[in-house]
């Protein structure tokens, strides 16, 4: 009997046992969104010293590893951010046109352009099993490519159902850069605080909506990024 | 129209049903006061100039009506309520898309000097459109898009009265073939031909380099050119070649310093020898970008928070310059202030102390922008 109970017990962790990397990280990725094509209304608060200093609203649209974001109000409403295969653009609102950003203007910001338009980490990262405790897998995640927002993450994920706990993210010097901790609620991601060394500063990305929305390829493009979404 | 642009504008704010076909709303206040001098002061020269001194209101919607994409504007100064784009995009399917009607079509890839700017006119001086000056043309561009490639061919007929200096109103057609070899590169290939001149040929490139560089540049070169010269003589069939050649580099640093550096030779402007011919009668050569063959500009930005501070230089052959000083500040979520003093410098008989029209110059910018 005891022997029968030792074999119940151990079965779920054997099941996880099987799970590599990659199906670990994708099984992470759907608290994110489990949409192929989705469209996420957004609010960041900009907290200091435990006050919200600053909130914007954004809407994201994700589809196959792209992202359209546009800013929603504030002064800086009908700016569109985009990252592609082929890099991430700009395009304010009064600028002629969209220009690319370099990997330093990505990062800034509280909550940065790659932040934003990041959704699924395993479209953009090479997941491996770095270590486990008794009830998280800690996964290593290098950058596929340059125009990952970060070169690497270290992400903490519960072993029970993979939801994402925290993160830390370096940049390609070894340094440390962001730390995020999920909040998860409904099986989705609630929000995602972010903090840096400035430890009277943190970030909230909170996810107000997740819809299932696909948008026209041309708008996943730097001309076409501009146009109104419909 | 102004009556009707009016109440939509208060209506859509009152009412979030209305919302849905205006993406963005704003009232801009714009104040400035401008100094000239030498052969601008000249009253038979400066009667037929901008006021020296104004204060106007622009209105502001842009959105789109059932896929029809608008931005239009009401300006007191000239009391004209003008529809800058009015245009739809059909799509036929993932690859390829039809736009049609009135827009603006950019091909640019710098942020001073523009060679490629054959289709888009009007170049703001500072590369911000704030008092919505950009004005679309009827055109027809069919789009192409494969994974790393983009084709378009346009075709437009601008009807607004001809302006050899700042182009506008000519029929011009053209295909741009922009090449993406990786995340970090693009190219872009052009060909274009406008009205009655020779069809020209331009490339242009954008690259990242490592976390804080982008270098770029583009070229553009064509038999013949509308810019008329100091003898008034039609350059259109001439036989001569015109080069426009750019070359530019932007760096972020890693606390948000921005430096912009560009340099441009076009062949178009005067030569050392012609410019000496200048008289008061050529003032109308006088072009946005310029009237003579090489500059160089550079422009030093940095944020703090809501705050925006940036000095930018843009310098003659002759060693004059125009200077400005710009400053922006997000007041609230929604006010934007932008306060500009700009200056030139040089010697006596220099581009920029003679001929260009504002010797000093301050302004005051206010942008409101309405949430829905």
């Amino acid at each position: 009997m005891q022997l029968l109970l030792t074999i119940l017990l151990l079965l779920p962790l054997t099941v996880f046992a099987t799970m590599n990397a990659d199906e670990l990280l994708t099984a992470t990725d759907q608290y994110r969104s489990p949409y192929r094509y989705a469209k996420l209304e957004l609010r960041i608060d900009e907290y200091k010293q435990g006050l919200i200093t600053k909130s914007q609203h954004y809407t994201v649209y994700h589809q196959e590893g792209e992202s359209l974001v546009s800013v929603v109000d504030g002064a800086n409403k009908g700016n569109r951010i985009l990252l592609s295969h082929k890099g991430m653009f700009i395009a304010t609102k009064n600028s002629s046109r969209a220009i690319r950003i370099t990997p330093i203007q990505r990062l800034l910001g509280q909550a940065s352009y790659g932040d934003l338009a990041g959704l699924h980490f395993s479209k953009n990262y090479t997941p491996s099993i770095l270590k486990q405790t008794e009830n998280t897998f800690i996964l290593e995640l290098i950058a596929k490519k340059s125009s990952a927002t970060y070169h690497k993450i270290i992400l903490s994920i519960d072993k029970k159902n993979q939801q994402p706990i925290d993160a830390m993210a370096y940049l390609i010097s070894g340094k440390l850069y962001k730390k995020m901790h999920y909040e998860i609620a409904d099986n989705l991601i609630k929000n995602i605080t972010y903090t840096t060394k400035n430890k009277h500063k943190k970030t909230v990305m909170n996810f107000l909506t997740v819809q299932n929305k696909k948008i026209p390829k041309r708008l996943l493009s730097s001309r076409g990024m501009r146009n109104t979404i419909r | 129209m102004k009556i009707i642009f009016i109440i939509l504008l208060l209506w859509s704010y009152a009412n979030n049903a209305i919302a849905d076909i205006i993406n963005q709303a704003s009232i801009t206040t714009h104040s400035y006061q401008l100094k000239r001098d030498g052969l601008w002061a000249i009253p038979a020269v400066s009667k037929n100039l901008t006021l020296a001194k104004n204060t106007q209101v622009i209105l502001a919607l842009n959105g789109d009506i059932k896929g029809f994409e608008y931005q239009l504007k009401y300006a007191t100064l000239n009391k004209k309520t003008t529809l800058q784009t009015l245009f739809y995009i059909i799509d036929l399917n993932d690859y390829l898309s039809i736009q049609i009607g009135k827009f603006i079509e950019n091909w640019q890839l710098g942020y001073a000097f523009n060679p490629l700017g054959l289709t888009d006119p009007y170049h703001p001086i500072n590369n911000t459109d704030d008092l919505n000056e950009k004005l679309g043309i009827n055109a027809i561009a069919v789009r192409y898009q494969l994974e790393n490639v983009y084709l378009d061919f346009y075709l437009s007929n601008d009807t607004k009265s001809r302006d050899n200096i700042r182009g506008y109103g000519y029929k011009s057609r053209g295909a741009r073939l922009n090449y993406i070899l990786d995340e970090n590169t693009d190219i872009s290939l052009v060909v274009h031909k406008k009205s009655d001149l020779s069809t020209g040929f331009g490339a242009g490139f954008r690259r990242i380099i490592g976390d804080n560089t982008k270098l770029y540049g583009s070229f553009f070169t064509r038999h013949g050119t509308i810019i008329p010269n100091v003898s008034h003589k039609n350059r259109e069939k001439d036989g001569n070649q015109y080069t426009n050649i750019m070359l530019g580099w932007h760096y972020t640093s890693d606390n948000n310093i921005s430096l912009i550096a560009e340099i441009n030779q076009d062949d178009r402007g005067l030569s050392p020898e012609q410019y000496k011919t200048l008289t008061v009668e050529n003032l109308n050569l006088v072009r946005p970008n310029g009237i003579r063959q090489r500059y160089i500009f550079w422009r030093l930005g940095k944020i703090i928070n809501d705050h925006e501070l940036s000095f930018s230089r843009r310098s003659s052959e002759d060693k004059s310059a125009l200077n400005i000083l710009e400053w922006r500040y997000n007041l609230t979520a929604n006010l934007q202030l932008n306060t500009t003093y700009s200056i030139t410098t040089g010697t006596t008989g220099s581009e920029y102390k003679s001929y260009f029209p504002e010797q000093q110059k301050s302004s005051l910018v206010l942008h409101y922008y309405f949430d829905f």
